[in-house]
């Protein structure tokens, strides 16, 4: 429910032109959000508890998202293989 | 009165459903499928102009608990209203307040759930508010007729271009 509510508000944000990212851990409820970045951390969506690093590389790819100019949903898993 | 469609239609189903959501725990399978969702919208994606500023969006429940109440998170529908606190909060005086997710991560490191510091690590410019409810909530009309445009029109006073949302 989370997610969807998240999704409800990004949109309405992005109505108003507020361009959004959303972080979530689950897929299909965010599937109507228009930018979204999806890690595997339930319950820490930026991850881990105290891993500044990981969570300076999952914020910063949600704010790349910012700058779609077009709806997109990402895997933050894959697209960290697809880098490194 | 204006009539509002999809009010009407969430009032039908919520009577058939209060029964399931009493229980101790809700049967929250007996009911969910059937709960009427407003029409759909997609929005072109909003393009950002000038410098970035961001708001940051939380479904955790987070609130300060200096002094503001917390989020009803026992009630049998959740609790449409959301909170604003200050970016500079302590973590101490942030708390939670959502019975669907295990705290202790967030507890533990608010960056997990908040990126406060995370977001000014990257030189990012965060607004000075943020914005926060608590995600379970079933009473949708109200968070749409009534939250939503509170937290749109937080984001744009507080001089936003672009908001990341973190729902838990």
């Amino acid at each position: 429910m989370c997610h969807k509510t998240a999704s409800l508000a990004a949109n309405a944000l992005e109505s108003s032109g507020i361009a959004t990212a959303v972080i979530g851990t689950l897929h299909h409820p965010l599937l109507p959000a228009p930018r979204s970045l999806i890690t595997p951390y339930r319950d820490a969506p930026c991850g881990p508890p105290h891993d500044h690093d990981l969570h300076r590389k999952i914020v910063s790819r949600a704010v790349d998202l910012l700058y779609r100019g077009t709806r997109t949903m990402e895997n933050f898993e894959q697209a960290q293989a697809a880098i490194s | 009165m204006k009539l509002n469609h999809y009010r009407k239609e969430w009032s039908g189903w919520l009577p058939r459903a209060l029964d399931a959501l009493s229980q101790d725990p809700p049967d929250y399978s007996a009911v969910m499928p059937d709960m009427p969702l407003p029409a759909r919208v997609d929005p072109a994606a909003a393009k950002i102009a000038g410098p970035l500023k961001v708001a940051l969006l939380t479904t955790s429940g987070a609130y300060d608990a200096r002094s503001q109440a917390a989020f009803a998170a026992s009630a049998i529908v959740g609790d449409a209203t959301h909170r604003t606190f200050d970016l500079q909060t302590p973590d101490e005086a942030i708390k939670f307040a959502h019975e669907h997710y295990d705290h202790s991560a967030a507890l533990q490191d608010r960056e997990s759930v908040l990126p406060r510091r995370t977001l000014r690590a990257l030189g990012i410019e965060v607004t000075r508010n943020v914005v926060s409810w608590s995600g379970f909530l079933l009473d949708w009309p109200t968070f749409i007729e009534a939250t939503i445009p509170q937290i749109v029109a937080r984001v744009h006073a507080d001089g936003a271009n672009a908001a990341l949302l973190v729902p838990i």
